[in-house]
């Protein structure tokens, strides 16, 4: 499992791959308030990054990825804040 | 009433736009077929027009549309012929005309409006009758570019930008274990990227995780062939296109489009504050000072050197910081002087060929705004009194067309401009005449003056030598007042006089307002600076060490005979007897040593050197003054002069 509830915060680790899109949309679908927090993960999916545009939760941390990180990605580079 | 602060902005672009058209027309002039001037020149006159109907200035906004459709013909043609350069040069300079009624806040008077007029209708009469079509405003440059890749140039490098890529994965992309994000990962020489949702319709059904929505562009500086290959097991999903070389200039205007204009007044109020903040650490150095002798704990001590030690150095990177943001590019300044350049040669019957080169060097904005007078005095000589009419060119054995340059450039930390003609050059022979005749030089000395120091008289006050006084200079107020205002800069004037071939004029100046270094020294219980770098070295003088020579005095040192001079004497305050040991400033300056005696060395000081205004300018022997930290001003001698 690398997409995790803790609280109000969901951890994304290590790589996440395109099964876990669908857990964290239903994590994300209506639950304004929870954060994604990043700062674990590796890469990610494009169906992963694509729930994550679609939902824009607040995002904390950054992922390893240095194509991620590099273009911080217009979408979401409002709430991508470093630690 | 028209929002003057909409009208300032206008006034800044507007100027640079011209600017960059009147550069573009110039690489025209050598080559009248280059697309990209073409297209940068057509860009400017539609910004131009754009932002002149935004404050209703019917005629000039007539014109540029007039212009702007002749370029579209142009465009079309692929090349320029003069005919139509030379109409656009003249709607350029009949624009900064009103630019220039614009930043006087007038209104245009009858004659520019006619002016802009006829110009206008003699567009479209021509075009009329070519049976071109009227521009169509909405044209944007560079249509060959598609809008997603446009979006995406700023962020890139738009020099290299070369390969745009659009990847609409399909719905079922995951399906079949495509990552759309992984593919992009793979792109060679990316120089930027953005990752979006394609046809977002939020509303309509719940998310399916699934079906791939994403749209991703990006920006390669690898070959097309390259970029390709790296796409290539996606296929028909995406789209590759070469940038042309017109969305390039696109994107650097976009890109100068992301600075921040902030008004010149407000910078100036920060650059104040800095320097206030200058003097402030430089009190809170007094007061640690006094704190030093008063206390006896060495951590304590320690820690308050460390603390001020730190604050010294953020001080100082701050004013650095803060002086490069007053630094602005000679651009705005140079441009405005060809249009004077033809007017005045046009009415004077002269051919010259005017070359401004190196307007991106910066200097402080505060040099740049005075340098207009002092830059326009010399052109006007150069062609007035410097370039010979054609038949007397021709009888020289000269190309008809002078050759007139206007320059820039960086050598270490000062800016030398440099105007430089290749007309007759200052008749060294009939300055010396003047001279005499005017009693500025001795009948006697006149011939044993070397040439340069002959040519240099052009400088002496009240002087000239055209034989007709016309009205355009020649009056003998020029020379003396540039000289005068660079001076006042912190800078020098140079003459390369060759006579028969030209006339180099320089201005050497500062390339930025510097935290004068500056020692104090007390003499008759008051304190003065005087600048360290005018200071060779400071040491104490024994009074048995002093001989008289003549009617002064002198000491030997390392087998030197220095004089020594008093600044009590220099400054004329009243003198006292000499203490048995005295200290003395040997001065830098090249030529005879020198000593001058004080009364005290103080501390150093560093900070911002103010030009003395008011009623102590120009005053001999100061060169400014400084705020210190206790209020009190202190007044910076120039030593150098007083001493001569």
């Amino acid at each position: 499992m690398t997409t995790q509830l803790d609280g109000d915060v969901i951890r994304l680790e290590g790589d996440c791959l395109v099964e876990e899109a669908e857990h964290l949309a239903a994590l994300l679908d209506g639950q304004t308030e929870r954060v994604v927090d990043l700062s674990a993960c590796r890469q990610m999916h494009g169906a992963v990054l694509q729930a994550l545009l679609w939902y824009g939760p607040t995002l904390r941390g950054a992922p390893a990825d240095p194509f991620l990180r590099e273009w911080r990605l217009p979408s979401l580079e409002m709430r991508w804040r470093e630690d | 009433m028209i929002d003057r602060e909409l009208i300032e902005a206008f006034l800044v672009e507007g100027r640079e736009l011209v600017a960059r058209a009147g550069a573009d027309l110039a690489m025209l002039a050598r080559d009248p077929a280059e697309a990209q001037a073409i297209d940068s020149l057509f860009r400017c006159l539609h910004t131009l027009k754009g932002s002149a109907g935004l404050f209703d200035l019917a005629a000039l906004t007539r014109l540029l549309h007039a212009a702007e459709s002749r370029l579209e013909g142009v465009r079309a043609a692929r090349r320029i012929e003069p005919d139509s350069a030379m109409e656009i040069t003249a709607a350029l300079d009949l624009t900064e005309a009103w630019l220039d009624e614009l930043e006087r806040d007038r209104p245009p008077g009858a004659e520019l409006l006619g002016e802009t007029i006829a110009l206008a209708a003699r567009f479209e009469a021509a075009d009329q009758a070519a049976d071109r079509p009227s521009a169509a405003p909405e044209v944007a440059a560079g249509a060959a570019t598609p809008a997603w890749a446009e979006a995406l140039l700023p962020q890139a490098d738009s020099e290299e930008a070369r390969v745009a890529v659009r990847y609409r994965p399909a719905a079922d992309a995951y399906f079949r274990g495509e990552d759309p994000v992984a593919v992009f990962r793979n792109l060679p020489e990316l120089r930027a990227v953005s990752i979006g949702l394609a046809d977002v319709e939020r509303s309509k059904g719940p998310y399916d995780p699934f079906r791939c929505r994403l749209e991703l562009t990006a920006v390669c500086v690898a070959p097309e062939s390259e970029v390709r290959a790296a796409l290539r097991l996606v296929g028909d999903q995406a789209e590759v296109v070469t940038i042309a070389a017109a969305s390039r200039g696109a994107a650097e205007a976009a890109t100068a489009a992301r600075t921040v204009r902030v008004s010149a007044p407000r910078l100036d109020d920060v650059a104040a504050l800095v320097d206030e903040l200058v003097i402030a650490r430089n009190a809170l150095d007094h007061v640690a000072g006094r704190v030093a002798a008063a206390v006896s704990d060495p951590d304590l001590l320690r820690e308050l050197a460390r603390r001020q030690g730190r604050l010294e150095s953020l001080v100082a990177d701050l004013y650095g910081a803060v002086t490069d943001l007053r630094l602005v590019s000679l651009r705005g300044l140079f441009a405005r002087f060809p249009r004077h350049v033809r007017e005045l040669a046009a009415r004077l019957g002269k051919a010259v060929d005017f070359q401004v080169e190196g307007d991106d060097v910066v200097l402080d904005k505060s040099v740049v705004e005075t340098l207009y007078e002092p830059l326009l005095h010399l052109l006007r000589n150069a062609v007035d009194h410097g370039v010979e009419t054609p038949e007397a060119r021709r009888v020289a054995g000269k190309a008809e067309r002078a050759q007139l340059q206007l320059s820039a450039r960086r050598v270490g930390d000062a800016v030398v401009l440099a105007v430089a003609d290749d007309g007759g050059g200052v008749d060294t022979v009939a300055v010396r005449e003047a001279a005499v005749a005017r009693g500025l030089l001795a009948g006697s000395a006149a011939p044993a003056l070397a040439e340069t120091d002959a040519a240099r008289l052009v400088f002496a006050q009240g002087f000239s030598t055209a034989r007709d006084v016309s009205d355009i200079s020649g009056r003998g107020i020029g020379m003396d007042a540039v000289q005068a205002t660079i001076l006042r800069l912190g800078g020098r004037v140079d003459l390369d006089n060759q006579p028969g071939r030209g006339l180099t004029v320089s201005l050497t100046l500062p390339a930025r307002v510097v935290l004068a270094r500056v020692l104090v020294v007390e003499v008759a219980g008051q304190r003065f600076g005087v600048p360290l770098d005018a200071v060779a070295e400071t040491h104490r003088v024994r009074r048995d060490e002093v001989t008289a020579i003549r009617a002064g005095r002198a000491y030997v040192r390392r087998d030197t005979v220095i004089p020594i001079l008093r600044l009590r004497a220099l400054l004329g305050l009243p003198p006292a007897d000499d203490p048995p040991a005295f200290p003395v400033l040997t001065l830098a300056a090249a030529g005879q040593p020198a000593a001058v005696q004080v009364d005290a060395l103080a501390e150093r000081l560093d900070a911002p050197l103010r030009p003395l205004d008011g009623l102590l300018s120009g005053y001999p022997g100061i060169v400014g003054s400084i705020l210190q930290g206790d209020g009190e001003v202190l007044l910076v001698l120039d030593l150098a002069e007083l001493c001569s």
